[in-house]
């Protein structure tokens, strides 16, 4: 969780230019984005237009070309891999359209892994992991292998798992995307839910519904912030809701 | 708790649940395992019985015997024969203070020894009590060797070997007996223990019969030393001491020095360590041999690993994804690859012990699997064994795991 309204995230002239060998291709151009404390931001755009850089950028898990990237003040373009690591166990939880869960594991044990990464103790693991799911309403099914679970809930068991360390940011790629309109809703409460408890969320999303439930929607057009407000732009480019 | 250590609990967590299949690689490293396992205790068995064939020979004699003359010396004419006596045995005890004991043997070929109306030939020796250490003239329960008293006195008394025992007596006890040798009576005092037979030394031990050397006089008469051995002091050298005995005999033979032909040398301590080297070099190719087994068995291992890493590229990008360092990936391809080697190498070497337990079980009656002995499992055996395991462990797993921890984590997630 982070305090209200202190800039977490700030990326200024951002910049990811992928060498495909002849050619190369800008992803992002000259971005500056700050994201503070208690923020729910939707990030949307045509496909190809750089989300999925942008979010890779944030999350730390790839390094731009050009440009700046403050997390809570430290330049990450600074940061070896090992550092990166730590910085993105401690400090910033994923969530994938695609959940990402260990089939052979219970979602208690999905959801303690990276508190084993962060180097905590079994029994607090065990105590923290119960705790998170206990949050997304899948206490009951903590002993379940995750491939026992419906789409809904390993989706909600790679929340739980994202908000193990009590990071200071989610970073969610398209969360309802696999999954129903009713059971997605259910997940929209989820992240609903957690961002009035104070958690700061980043979400990717084609999702209108979802996007027009966040306190900011930035669009992304050509690698560029077309749009960067509380309202979803009316503009052609912008994708229909999915239902 | 280190990444390493992360890595390592994650991978013992779900060890089995469904991330590899590895029954086809436990059984290639059970069966390299239990190869090489076998070469190297057929090694070591066949090295026990050289070892078992030396201590029949002798506790390291150094065996010499006389030969004759190829050089002149001081007037003397070259093709000169050499004598071996009592003075020059004398002469070396006190002389050569590295010497710690001595002993001179008169022998004789086909003897006729009788017992009743039975009458064997055979090789006879006339020879001293400490044979019994030196030459390991151990005698069976019920018996004895011949002692200093039977020399003194020189008594009738004689010593079997065992196959000459029952040539001689069959399933009777021979101890007490008396037998005839050139209408002499003489009493068996004791029978040899079994034993095999490095060199041969005028024929097998065990098929000879010893008397007193004092005895051997007074029934064939006073004659030169058919052959002397001596042993030498633990911290000395068998080279420098061979030097010292033939400048004595040089001198008091008179022959010089340097004529090797003059005196003869069969040094077992030498043929040792000659063999010693061999043994261990037999040791080595039997174990690279079955290295090989192991190493093909490794690469299915490394191939398996490459595999179950593809196959787990997006979990890995995962684990980077969520906070996992490199140690803590690496260590579980490298934990994972060292549990299946130490699971395929025990069940490879509780295979072997058991093949090697039932081999020592059946009775080897043909005299060349005889002399290659039984395979004889050891514990250097078992610690190089282990090393081995762990080294392919470490080497299956090595490739592999630097494979996992280059991924990039945003590919790993794309990974189909």
């Amino acid at each position: 969780m982070s305090d209200a309204r202190s800039a977490i995230i700030e990326m200024r002239g951002i910049t990811k230019i992928y060498d495909g060998g002849s050619l190369e291709v800008a992803a992002l151009r000259d971005v500056d984005l700050t994201v503070r404390g208690g923020e729910m931001i939707a990030v949307i755009g045509a496909s190809g237009s750089g989300k999925s850089t942008l979010m890779n950028l944030i999350g730390c898990l790839d390094t731009p070309t050009r440009g700046t990237y403050r997390f809570e003040g430290r330049d990450v373009t600074l940061l070896d891999g090992e550092e990166l690591a730590g910085l993105r166990n401690r400090s910033i939880g994923f969530v994938f359209q695609s959940f990402h869960l260990l089939p052979y594991a219970t979602a208690r044990e999905n959801v303690e892994m990276p508190l084993l990464f962060a180097g905590l103790p079994s029994r607090a693991r065990r105590e923290r992991a119960t705790e998170m799911l206990d949050r997304v309403g899948l206490r009951e099914r903590s002993e379940h292998l995750s491939t026992q679970l419906s789409g809904g809930e390993m989706q909600r068991v790679a929340i739980a798992r994202a908000l193990a360390n009590r990071p200071k940011v989610i970073l969610a790629d398209e969360p309802t995307g696999n999954l129903d309109s009713r059971t997605g809703r259910g997940i929209l409460e989820v992240f609903v839910k957690l961002w009035r408890e104070g958690t700061t969320i980043v979400l990717i999303t084609h999702d209108m519904r979802l996007a027009r439930l966040c306190t900011r929607i930035l669009q992304l057009q050509d690698g560029r912030i077309a749009h960067d407000g509380t309202e979803v732009p009316v503009e052609d480019e912008i994708p229909l809701p999915i239902d | 708790m280190g990444p390493g250590r992360q890595g390592l609990a994650l991978m013992v967590r779900f060890l089995g649940r469904g991330r590899s299949r590895p029954a086809a690689i436990l059984l290639a490293v059970g069966w390299g395992t239990l190869a090489m396992m076998l070469l190297l205790a057929f090694g070591e068995g066949l090295k026990l019985t050289m070892e078992t064939g030396r201590y029949g020979l002798g506790l390291d004699p150094v065996i010499v015997w006389a030969g004759t003359t190829t050089k002149p010396w001081m007037g003397m004419k070259a093709g000169r024969g050499i004598d071996l006596n009592e003075e020059d045995l004398a002469a070396l005890e006190r002389e050569i203070p590295e010497i710690d004991e001595v002993a001179g043997e008169r022998q004789r070929w086909a003897v006729d020894i009788t017992w009743g109306s039975k009458a064997v030939s055979t090789h006879l020796t006339g020879v001293m009590p400490c044979y019994e250490r030196i030459r390991t003239h151990h005698p069976q329960r019920g018996g004895r060797f011949l002692n200093e008293t039977d020399q003194a006195q020189g008594r009738r008394v004689i010593f079997l070997g065992p196959d000459l025992k029952d040539r001689l007596f069959g399933p009777e006890a021979a101890v007490g007996q008396s037998v005839q040798i050139h209408g002499v009576p003489f009493t068996v005092v004791g029978v040899m223990i079994d034993k095999q037979q490095m060199g041969m030394y005028s024929g097998p031990d065990v098929n000879k019969a010893s008397i007193p050397l004092s005895t051997f006089e007074s029934v064939f008469g006073k004659t030169e030393y058919s052959l002397m051995l001596y042993t030498i002091k633990p911290d000395a050298d068998s080279k420098e001491v061979e030097k010292k005995v033939r400048e004595v005999f040089a001198r008091r033979q008179r022959f010089d020095r340097e004529d090797e032909s003059a005196l003869h040398f069969w040094d077992t301590i030498e043929n040792r360590k000659e063999t010693a080297k061999v043994m261990n070099g037999m040791q080595i190719f039997l174990g690279l041999v079955g290295g090989m087994t192991i190493l093909v068995a490794g690469v299915g291992l490394a191939n398996m690993l490459f595999v179950m890493v593809h196959r787990r590229t997006r979990e890995i990008g995962m684990q980077m994804a969520i906070g996992a360092r490199k140690a803590a990936i690496t260590s579980q391809v490298v934990g994972e690859s060292l549990i299946l080697a130490g699971i395929g190498g025990y069940l490879g070497i509780g295979l072997s012990w058991l093949v090697v337990e039932l081999l020592q079980r059946i009775p080897i009656k043909n005299e060349g699997l005889q002399f290659l002995g039984k395979p004889t499992l050891s514990l250097p055996l078992g610690i190089v064994t282990v090393a081995v395991l762990v080294g392919i462990g470490c080497l299956a797993g090595a490739l592999p795991s630097r494979r996992a921890a280059r991924l990039n984590p945003v590919e790993a997630l794309r990974h189909e």
